[in-house]
């Protein structure tokens, strides 16, 4: 009997081990170097902390009210909200139509889900390169397509204002982003089982209608998270603008992302090192995203169909 | 949902041709103006070199010394890759497979850590680095990388090991195998398309990254090839060689194909993966 115990205890401690060290690498860096940041970033963010290597003094809520009357944190806010809307009508508009040709029309279907989420591999880096030079006021490619047909009058320096320079970030943003929520609501659809369209099919319903009828409410769900998603991602990019604009000029085409990256460590030429700031509104980040995606799900939450 | 219309399957060509055209286009720019001199470019963008200018890639490669940067970034990357993918499968499959206490908290902390922005962390993590000396290495991007991907790659694998048969477990133990033997002999490997999908998207991410290397390397010796592309497009504004930084994208452009034919099985099922993020 005794012995069949510390056999038990033994399997025991055993498997308390295996669980253990097969945890421990990963919750290890996790802690160190995600969790322990983050929380060190809102103490930060309290702190009046102007460079590494200086000391920090807490300022209790300074950061907070000079965020509230700054007026380039509004507009890098609102310039967010313009990407995350106007990006979003775009990609999920075409993301639809697309999926829908495709599903219905296309034979050789991956070809065309490959190709339009190429540019994902290439790296911000090089794109936006690419895109600067079909905007650019002098020598670019648009501004030269308007000259070539005539309508001169409506070349201009794109990147140079806030609304252009948005439309334009906007649109290279829609361009890259669209083929990945393509695949998202591609794979949705195509996970619908045959039989539930067979009946319509049956019955004559064009594909339009049995697009909006049976196709659009099953999906529904996975649509809205792909939303969701875009909206936590959309409000948190930056590579396309840095690459594009730096928020220049005059910080009128900041972005949350951008804004904060430019009060840490400033532009490729001057530094700024506002650490404490920084912090304060990347906090603001993470809450207006939460707020942002909590009340979109609020409103989208309905009745799912089980299939 | 077949096609009965007979309009509509060459409409949907022409429409999905468009943004066919839209993207290669852009590509090819980037593939003529690489053969050409800065003034050519200036000229007009849109015209065909008149003569093959392959000094430009000679610039771009050793002097713009994106050969380094390339390689940089497949050490990066491809270690990031098989470190952050063996340590997050290991966890997540005890986080799927045995009850124990705190398992739910675990659980519950990544979920979280989904929710947060690369941004939030920059500026503690660069003091942290900075202390422990280790600002502008390799070693310093893979940390970070790996840590980063851990909430996101945990979450989608734990899926993959909840849907995995339990009888192939149990039976290995029965055996006599004891529980890591039966996880690296037999769970790991049947978990091989989740895991090439999860490995696949976070590739994408990396690849694409640039502001994490920005902050956290400054030398040539760690920079990556985003980031040096990035560098490459500052320091036109001084040089002015359109034609190298041309040449530079093509570059890019190029592994970035090479690995998406040869993994695009998996891409797809990568960013399916992809929506469970946030």
């Amino acid at each position: 009997m005794r012995r069949l115990k510390t056999i038990r205890e033994n399997r025991k401690t055993r498997t308390r081990l295996f669980i253990f060290t097969f945890l421990f690498p990963a919750f290890f860096l996790y802690l160190v170097f995600f969790i322990y940041p983050a929380i060190d970033a809102i103490r930060i963010s309290f702190t009046d902390w102007s460079g590494f290597g200086t000391s920090a003094s807490f300022n209790g809520l300074d950061n907070y009210a000079r965020m509230l009357s700054d007026e380039v944190f509004w507009i890098s806010l609102g310039n967010s909200f313009a990407f995350m809307l106007g990006g979003g009508i775009i990609v999920f508009a075409l993301a639809l139509v697309f999926a829908y040709l495709i599903t219905n029309y296309i034979v050789h279907q991956k070809f065309y889900l490959n190709l339009f989420y190429f540019p994902n591999l290439i790296s911000f880096a090089a794109l936006t390169i690419l895109w600067v030079f079909i905007f650019d006021g002098t020598f670019g490619v648009l501004n030269s397509a308007l000259r070539a047909v005539g309508l001169e009058k409506f070349a201009t320096a794109w990147l140079g204002s806030r609304k252009t320079g948005m439309g334009a970030i906007t649109l290279v943003g829609a361009w890259f982003y669209l083929g990945f929520y393509l695949i998202l609501i591609y794979s949705a659809i195509t996970k619908i089982p045959d039989s539930l369209f067979e009946a319509a099919i049956m019955d004559g319903a064009s594909n339009l209608k049995i697009f909006f009828k049976i196709t659009f409410p099953l999906i529904w769900e996975i649509l809205m998270t792909a939303v969701a998603l875009w909206i936590i991602n959309s409000l948190k990019l930056f590579e396309i603008v840095w690459g594009m604009t730096k928020g220049g000029p005059s910080m009128q085409t900041h972005v949350m992302g951008t804004y904060i990256y430019f009060n840490a460590f400033g532009t490729y030429h001057a530094f700024t090192f506002r650490l404490g700031y920084a912090s304060t509104l990347a906090v603001a980040l993470v809450i207006v995203a939460t707020i942002a995606v909590t009340a979109f799900r609020r409103l989208t939450a309905r009745e799912t169909y089980e299939y | 949902m077949k096609n009965k219309s007979k309009v509509g399957k060459p409409a949907a060509h022409i429409i999905l041709g468009i943004w066919s055209i839209l993207i290669l286009s852009i590509l090819w720019i980037a593939v003529i103006n690489s053969f050409k001199t800065s003034a050519e470019i200036y000229a007009n963008i849109l015209a065909l070199p008149s003569h093959l200018h392959f000094e430009n890639y000679r610039n771009a490669l050793i002097n713009s010394q994106l050969y380094r940067f390339f390689f940089n970034s497949v050490i990066i990357v491809g270690s990031t890759l098989v470190i952050l993918t063996v340590i997050c499968a290991m966890a997540a499959y005890v986080l799927s497979r045995f009850k124990f206490r705190g398992r739910q908290a675990l659980i519950t902390s990544i979920i979280f850590g989904m929710s947060v922005p690369e941004l939030l962390l920059i500026i503690p993590l660069y003091s942290m680095l900075s202390k422990m000396n280790l600002l502008d290495t390799k070693f310093c991007l893979i940390l970070i990388y790996v840590s980063l991907c851990i909430p996101f790659t945990i979450y989608v694998l734990i899926g993959h090991y909840n849907a995995l048969p339990n009888e192939v477990r149990e039976a290995a133990i029965v055996d006599g195998c004891s529980e890591s033997k039966t996880f690296w002999k037999i769970m790991f490997p049947l978990s091989k398309p989740g895991l090439f999908a999860v490995a696949s998207f976070n590739f994408v991410w990396m690849w694409n990254e640039y502001l994490l290397a920005m902050v956290f390397t400054t030398s040539k010796e760690s920079r990556t090839m985003a980031f040096g592309m990035y560098a490459l497009q500052n320091s036109m504004t001084f040089t002015i060689d359109y034609g190298a930084l041309f040449a530079g994208i093509v570059l890019m452009i190029v592994p970035a194909a090479i690995i998406f034919m040869t993994f695009h099985k998996y891409i797809i099922s990568g960013v399916t993966v992809g929506a469970i993020k946030g």
